[in-house]
């Protein structure tokens, strides 16, 4: 009896204390929204059917910073010294109320957009009708941008000196940024003439034009790229596809991988399947999976493991190639060069060529090859080429 | 009843010599009653006392519900205290995801079958150890994704993410299929290697796909 007593009390006492906290935790939010009321420069709750503008003064040194959820927003350029907002409220069943603040801080200027979705019988409910709410931010140019975005799209025609963008669950198009920071996920972004770019997507989708310094880091996305001078890459579960880099620096794990021309690649590859239409040259280790290139221009090392590798043409300009391998196809087509020097060695490994082979190496095992071969003038400098393979298939036809 | 009680109740009226007075009653039937009531005050606690512990136990399954998520394939209802318009053109509903858990699972399951009859011989079971840590991956991206729908509500987007995660899964048994027949085709068997049945690499619960 004592002891239900007691445990009584104990839920009694648990539930005034819940109480409790919930009252001073709404006693707290209201406090601060009355401070944030008392600190913006406007700070508007949006009826329906109703257009509303915002106006600010700018200077050259602000910073903008926009916050907007479920309202799609464009920024576009205009030559006076001030920031405008207008919202435009199409006639929609709310349910709910807009806020939108835009006040001057210490920084610069801060636009806070999103619904203040009404509670009914204790369900939130964000109803479609919330797109029908369009903003445009007029701004000079010039300024550093940090923008923040949920379940909005979002169009930068206007240019920034820097930018520093997080989407999540939307669209963005930007174009003329010279310094990017990008973190997305579950997002769609174009981009267009970013000078440089460090760039996070995550579960989304990536195209962008010119990005001549890259950093990106990538997984369960597509990323398609036009060029970039020099670029780092990580892609993890990616469908990658970049048009022309000079300097890349590749690691990636269960990607697809599809690059038109590449001058020089750094690769750490982990079971992907990676097409290079023309390679200047390539070092790098790879596990699994496939490496096809269409023409190798002039140097390639590779370490690999059950690594396939594929070579459609090789130009009379390499300087050197070397592959170790094992569990793998290797086509490798050297009979059509001009001259080179060639040693092989492998266990269970059997060679296609039409060249004559001269034994080399003292090791007498059963299984094993290993033999040199020759081409071109004597005296000439052609390329040297070391091949190592285990239990592997290679055609050097 | 035993022989006292019966001569008890059977000789109540000759016994009953010495009634109490009215005040003694009056004392008495305030006793009764005040134990009557005590009986059903205890009752009363007894019955909250179990309406609160089961609000605690339902509660405490809610709190593991939104923790955990679902144990099978099936895909969760969006609840319907928040959801989101989303910012995608489309505004596709739970029912999408689950025709695409029920497209893809019989295709995964088909695929671990078939490597469930292959076995191969190998110095190293641990070469392959990336594959079972590409599933978790994906079973990772798998559960976010649809941590995402419960939250927000599934749209287009959500849903192509969850068709891809699905399609890189189908990717990832195939290719696993492609590397162990590499290694059946080039290495002869011999006797320091040892016979590895493929499906025991990857680490995958089967019986996870063949609930559908």
């Amino acid at each position: 009896m004592k002891r239900n007593n007691v445990l009584w009390q104990f839920c009694f006492v648990l539930v005034f204390l819940s109480t409790a906290f919930q009252r001073a935790a709404a006693a707290d939010n209201a406090a601060a929204a009355s401070d944030n009321a008392a600190a913006a420069g406007d700070n508007r709750k949006i009826a329906e059917n109703r257009d509303s503008t915002f106006i600010l003064p700018i200077r050259q040194a602000d910073h903008i910073t926009v916050r907007t959820s479920n309202i799609n927003l464009t920024i576009r350029r205009w030559a006076d010294p001030k920031a405008q907002l207008v919202v435009t409220a199409a006639p929609a069943d709310w349910d709910g109320d807009l806020l939108v603040s835009m006040r001057s801080g210490a920084d610069g200027i801060i636009v806070e957009m999103g619904p203040k979705p009404r509670s009914r019988n204790g369900v939130v409910r964000l109803s479609d009708t919330w797109r029908s709410i369009k903003a445009t931010l007029d701004i000079p140019d010039g300024h550093e941008f940090v923008l923040n975005t949920a379940f909005a799209n979002v169009d930068i025609l206007s240019d920034f000196m820097m930018g520093n963008f997080t989407v999540n669950n939307g669209e963005l198009t930007a174009a003329n940024i010279p310094q990017l920071e990008l973190n997305t996920q579950f997002a769609k972004v174009h981009l267009n003439d970013c000078h440089t770019g460090d760039i996070t997507v995550n579960n989304g989708e990536l195209t962008a034009s010119s990005i001549p310094q890259l950093k990106l880091n990538v997984q369960f996305a597509k990323v398609h790229l036009k060029d970039c001078h020099q670029a780092s890459i990580t892609a993890n579960n990616t469908t990658l596809t970049i048009g022309t880099v000079d300097i890349l620096q590749l690691g990636s794990m269960f990607s697809n991988i599809d690059l038109t021309t590449v001058n020089q690649l750094k690769l750490t590859s982990n079971n992907d399947a990676i097409e290079i239409t023309d390679l200047g040259e390539a070092t790098g280790r790879k596990t699994f999976g496939s490496f096809r290139i269409g023409k190798l221009r002039k140097g390639f090392s590779l370490v690999g493991q059950n690594a396939d590798v594929s070579i459609r043409e090789i130009a009379a300009t390499l300087e050197n190639l070397k592959v170790e391998d094992q569990f793998a196809q290797l086509h490798i087509p050297i009979d059509g060069i001009p001259g080179f020097s060639l040693h092989f060695e492998g266990m269970f490994a059997t060679v296609k060529s039409g060249l004559p082979r001269k034994p080399a190496g003292n090791r007498n095992e059963l299984n094993h090859t290993e033999f040199t071969m020759d081409k071109g003038a004597a005296g000439g400098k052609w390329p040297v080429i070391s091949l190592s393979c285990n239990n592997c298939e290679v055609d050097l036809e | 009843m035993d022989n006292i009680q019966k001569y008890l109740q059977e000789h109540k009226s000759s016994l009953d010599t010495d009634i109490p007075d009215e005040e003694n009653w009056a004392r008495l039937s305030h006793t009764f009653s005040e134990m009557g009531r005590a009986r059903k005050l205890r009752g009363r606690r007894l019955i909250r006392l179990g309406i609160a512990a089961a609000f605690l136990l339902a509660a405490a399954g809610f709190v593991l519900w939104k923790v955990n998520g679902t144990g099978n394939r099936q895909m969760p209802s969006p609840p319907t205290s928040v959801s989101s318009s989303g910012a995608v053109p489309t505004a596709p509903t739970t029912t999408q995801a689950e025709v695409v858990n029920s497209v893809y699972t019989p295709v995964i399951l088909r695929e671990l079958t078939g490597l469930g009859k292959t076995s191969f011989y190998g110095h190293n079971r641990g070469d392959f150890k990336i594959f079972s840590q590409q599933w978790k991956v994906l079973e990772v991206n798998e559960k976010t994704i649809e941590q995402h729908m419960r939250s927000v509500g599934p749209n287009g987007r959500l849903i192509q993410q969850l068709t891809d995660n699905y399609k890189l899964k189908i990717r990832l048994l195939q290719q696993f299929s492609v590397e162990i027949n590499k290694v059946k085709n080039y290495l002869p068997p011999a006797d320091t290697l040892v016979k590895i049945p493929s499906l025991s690499l990857l680490n995958i619960k089967t019986s996870d796909y063949e609930k559908e």
